[in-house]
């Protein structure tokens, strides 16, 4: 073979090569994985497995770990991972490796308390955190929104409440972080709103995640759910004291009512009405407008939001019945023959079936979305 | 002092496979005479590189005495006055020709312009000056064969020790080392060099000692070994009994020094034409051959000093 | 002549081909370290950062294992050293020679991964303090203690051995750090005989402050002082083996 030939060849197999490799990585979904989190060391193991590499270790373990957390945003389900022992598992080995990481017990925090909704390890995690990084705000003020928004603290618990934010003060370094502990508690009393009790507590998890995250579409979700129930509620109750008064609701626009809104004091900043004075509208914090069907309110976002969690349980039973026999349907017909029962469709959606998994398309929002962040 | 080196009774052995020792020299005892060029004959594996490597201090723990200078072997400072080649000798592979140089010439004492010159010397007597930047990776056998001697030259020791230092030169730098190792012996350096061709030997030594199997077979004045070689009469006529016929109408008869007189006399009253009288320098090769073979067959050493 | 023995030693490391192409897998790998910064939810710079110590560490080890077990063994194979100790050097000095060329080269290679790794955090963002510094040094002198370690290894082994000896003492000595808080829980003899083998190997976890260095915890002087000192201690008691090993040893 002559020396041109052979570079041709080289450069030939070296594209075949790197495209084989290429097609594996690029266009992939995020992976869901399932597998038990039994193997993970011990922490003092795992101390000794570093060899002197802790925190490298402890990081490239935590960023493996991401791809075990949609699964569970999405079924708020962390037994896949070795049940209640999987995940605190996995963040006693981290923290084990790096007691200084903030972002640790920020994880534990989310995947604990806000997914798995085990409030009590997760306050254990956060109180660990404190104790490690006495500076970190973001640990004591989450403690704080546990501690009110799902053991009522500032109702029951008042004096101990009161130690916690002093020891938080107490903490801070410098006089402004010292200040808006008390500014915190402050704001607690504005913020109490019936069905905005967890409202503090899920924006203080949306501060500790990144744009476009996993864990920050989660949280975002979780707060637009939120307020969308919240806007349902205060609707409703519109719509109640109409009907009381004789006065008929033809159309969700007859919702819009401001005297029997401000009786209700609705949250200016997340309640159902939306725009500026001269041009209100009853916009859900999704984009989509509130509906009036069949004499209830409906929030389109939330039925969506509902509809997407649907199709992908069905995507997940769909892949669990392709792996059992071996194949998969040819196309969305046959996925229904499989054994695949599929949603409902709401107003404007409708179910795609490509690459072998069900996906939902969803129609566009007509407004902008509630800016959260 | 009369004797540079000298071996009296020296055995060594080392560890080989399984814990097993395996000797080396057995009793070896030679000296080399200061200012002498003293040959080192031996095939391979005869006990020639570790006799060398115990002489320079590479190898301790011997049995028997060496001394160099007249003092035992083991004082590092002796080994300022010797200049080493090895056999095969390896090189960093990432330095150049003229730091090198000047790295083992620091090693060996010199600095400052001293060292410089004695860079430029033997750069230049070996042809080394315009490779002065090569690094010695890149290096062929002949040429880090000359770099070798280069560097054992570089301080004027008063002891050359060269261990087959004529392995992978072409003829002509074969005859440029004998020039240039003659040149040492002349300014008063004493020559100690190991090889398997006689040639050599013959063509640059006044010393000798044939090793085979660790032994020391035989050692003297080569003037003496050579004197001990046959004439051979080339001649032409009447054929007495035991010459040679060559084929050409002539005949050849080797006799001993000793019968020069009376052979020749002989021949010539028979009415022959003597073409040639000459000694025969082939005998040395089967003389060498011969000894090694008598010894092998006799199981003890010849000619004992 | 220990000076010019390591100047020579020095120049030839620096030059190997294995010694540069390690130092190009450091590069490599401290691009790649910003990669896994950016696939971290949060705080990707100090994901970064902890990598490209853990990169000046790892690499350092691995090149110091692999010049330390070749240095006088392969020397010894190739009879390079033949025209050295030929001369007048006693082996000592050859040997502790060898070992200051080594360690000058590695420190070079120290000290342009330490660099690299800090401009490439600065250049992408990442924030800098004194620190990483510290943590970078205290990374050199573990890497000069495990090059005086597989050094020593080789003197009484083959060098395939002795670099596979060198890698589990560096994984022992990390974990000899890990033992202090647990040696209570066994107590008896088995206590004493821990203590007792822990003691024979070299804590490197004393040199891993780069674990603490990112976070921004300070490091006393004194502390820093002890820890050199330390390290000296042990370099200078593992080339005192070694030369007691080549003082006898058979070229």
């Amino acid at each position: 073979m002559s020396g041109r030939g052979l570079g041709v060849a080289i450069l030939v197999l070296a594209g075949a090569a790197t495209a084989w490799n290429a097609q594996g990585l690029i266009g992939h979904e995020r992976a869901v994985r399932a597998k038990n989190l039994d193997f993970l060391p011990s922490p003092a193991v795992a101390r000794v497995l570093a060899c002197g590499h802790p925190n490298s270790a402890s990081r490239l373990r935590w960023i493996d770990a991401f791809a075990y957390f949609q699964f569970q945003l999405d079924r708020k389900d962390d037994t896949v991972a070795g049940g209640a022992s999987g995940f605190e598992r996995l963040y006693d080995m981290l923290i084990g490796l790096d007691p200084r990481f903030e972002p640790f017990y920020q994880h534990a925090s989310l995947c604990l308390g806000g997914v798995a909704g085990r409030h009590q390890a997760e306050l254990a995690y956060l109180q660990r955190g404190t104790f490690h990084i006495p500076t970190a705000t973001a640990l004591w003020r989450t403690t704080a929104a546990v501690l009110v928004t799902h053991y009522h603290w500032d109702r029951d618990q008042t004096a101990n409440l009161g130690l916690l934010l002093a020891a938080w003060a107490d903490a801070e370094r410098d006089d402004g972080a010292k200040t808006a502990v008390w500014q915190w508690q402050a704001q607690l009393a504005r913020r109490r709103a019936p069905g905005l009790e967890e409202i503090p507590y899920w924006l203080d998890q949306l501060r500790t995640t990144s744009p476009g995250s996993a864990m920050g579409d989660f949280v975002e979700g979780i707060l637009r759910e939120q307020i969308a129930r919240y806007g349902i509620e205060i609707l409703t109750g519109v719509a109640n004291g109409r009907r009381a008064a004789g006065e008929p609701v033809a159309t969700i626009a007859d919702l819009l009512d401001p005297p029997r809104l401000a009786a209700l004091r609705m949250n200016p900043q997340l309640g159902p009405v939306v725009g500026d004075a001269g041009s209100p509208r009853l916009s859900d914090p999704f984009g989509h407008s509130y509906a009036w069907r069949d004499g209830v309110v409906i929030s389109p976002g939330l039925e969506l939001r509902a509809f997407v969690k649907a199709v992908r349980g069905a995507d997940q039973r769909l892949q669990t019945l392709a792996r059992e026999r071996g194949g998969w349907p040819e196309d969305l017909a046959g996925v229904s023959a499989h054994g695949v029962t599929l949603p409902a469709l709401p107003a404007g959606a409708a179910i795609l079936y490509r690459n072998r998994h069900l996906l939902a398309e969803l129609p566009k929002p007509s407004h902008p979305p509630l800016t959260l962040r | 002092m009369a004797d540079i080196l000298s071996f009296s009774d020296v055995s060594f052995s080392y560890r080989g496979d399984w814990l097993n020792r395996v000797r080396s020299l057995a009793g070896v005892s030679f000296a080399v005479p200061a200012g002498s060029a003293y040959g080192f004959l031996g095939a391979n594996g005869a006990g020639k590189s570790t006799s060398i490597k115990l002489a320079v201090g590479l190898l301790s723990g011997q049995r028997g005495a060496i001394s160099l200078f007249g003092r035992p072997v083991g004082d590092d400072a002796l080994r300022a006055r010797v200049g080493y080649l090895p056999e095969q000798p390896y090189f960093y592979e990432n330095l150049q020709v003229h730091e090198y140089l000047v790295y083992l010439g620091r090693l060996s004492g010199l600095h400052g312009a001293a060292l410089r010159a004695a860079v430029d010397r033997v750069s230049g007597l070996l042809d080394l000056a315009e490779l002065g930047r090569r690094k010695l990776g890149s290096f062929s056998k002949g040429m880090r064969q000359r770099f070798g001697l280069a560097q054992a030259i570089i301080h004027q020791p008063d002891l050359l020790v060269l261990d087959e230092p004529f392995s992978g030169l072409d003829p002509l730098w074969r005859a440029r080392f004998k020039e240039i190792m003659a040149a040492e012996r002349a300014r008063g350096a004493t020559l100690f060099f190991s090889t398997h061709i006689l040639a050599d030997v013959e063509d640059l030594c006044d010393h000798y000692a044939v090793i085979d199997h660790g032994l020391v077979l035989e050692q003297g004045r080569l003037d003496t070994l050579i004197g001990a070689a046959p004439l051979a009469l080339t001649a032409r006529g009447p054929r007495p009994d035991g010459a040679e016929d060559l084929g050409d109408g002539s005949w050849r008869v080797l006799f001993p020094e000793s019968e020069r007189g009376a052979r020749v006399s002989a021949v010539i009253a028979a009415g022959a034409e003597i073409l040639r009288l000459e000694r025969k320098h082939i005998a040395l090769e089967d003389y060498f051959v011969a000894r090694v073979r008598a010894f092998h067959a006799a199981g003890k050493p010849l000619g004992a000093p | 002549m220990i000076l010019v023995i390591a100047g020579a030693t020095c120049r030839e490391a620096l030059r190997s081909r294995s010694f540069l192409g390690l130092l190009a897998f450091y590069a490599v790998g401290v691009l790649l370290a910003r990669v896994v910064g950016w696939i971290s939810a949060t705080d990707g710079d100090l994901v970064t950062t902890d990598l490209v110590l853990s990169l000046q560490a790892l690499v350092g080890v691995l090149v110091a294992v692999a010049t330390g077990t070749a240095l006088v063994h392969s020397e010894i194979k190739q009879r390079t050293l033949y025209t050295v100790l030929s001369r007048p050097i006693a082996r000592w000095r050859f040997v502790l020679g060898k070992y200051l060329g080594l360690a000058g080269a590695l420190a070079a290679g120290q000290a342009a991964m330490l660099a690299l790794g800090l401009l490439w955090l600065a250049a992408t963002g990442a924030p800098l303090h004194g620190a990483l510094l510290l943590a970078g040094l205290l990374t050199a002198v573990e890497v000069l203690v495990m090059a005086a370690v597989a050094l020593c290894w080789t003197a009484l082994t083959s060098p395939l051995l002795a670099a596979a000896l060198g890698l589990a003492t560096y994984a022992l000595g990390h974990a000899v750090a890990t033992l202090p808080g647990m040696l209570p829980y066994l107590g008896g003899w088995r206590m004493t005989l821990a203590a007792v083998g822990a003691s024979l190997i070299p804590n490197l976890g004393r040199f891993a402050y780069r674990n603490d260095a990112v976070h921004g915890v300070p490091l006393p002087l004194a502390e820093l002082g002890l820890t050199l000192v330390y390290g000296g201690l042990w370099i200078a008691l593992l080339v005192a083996i070694t030369v007691a090993v080549y003082r006898r040893k058979q070229l």
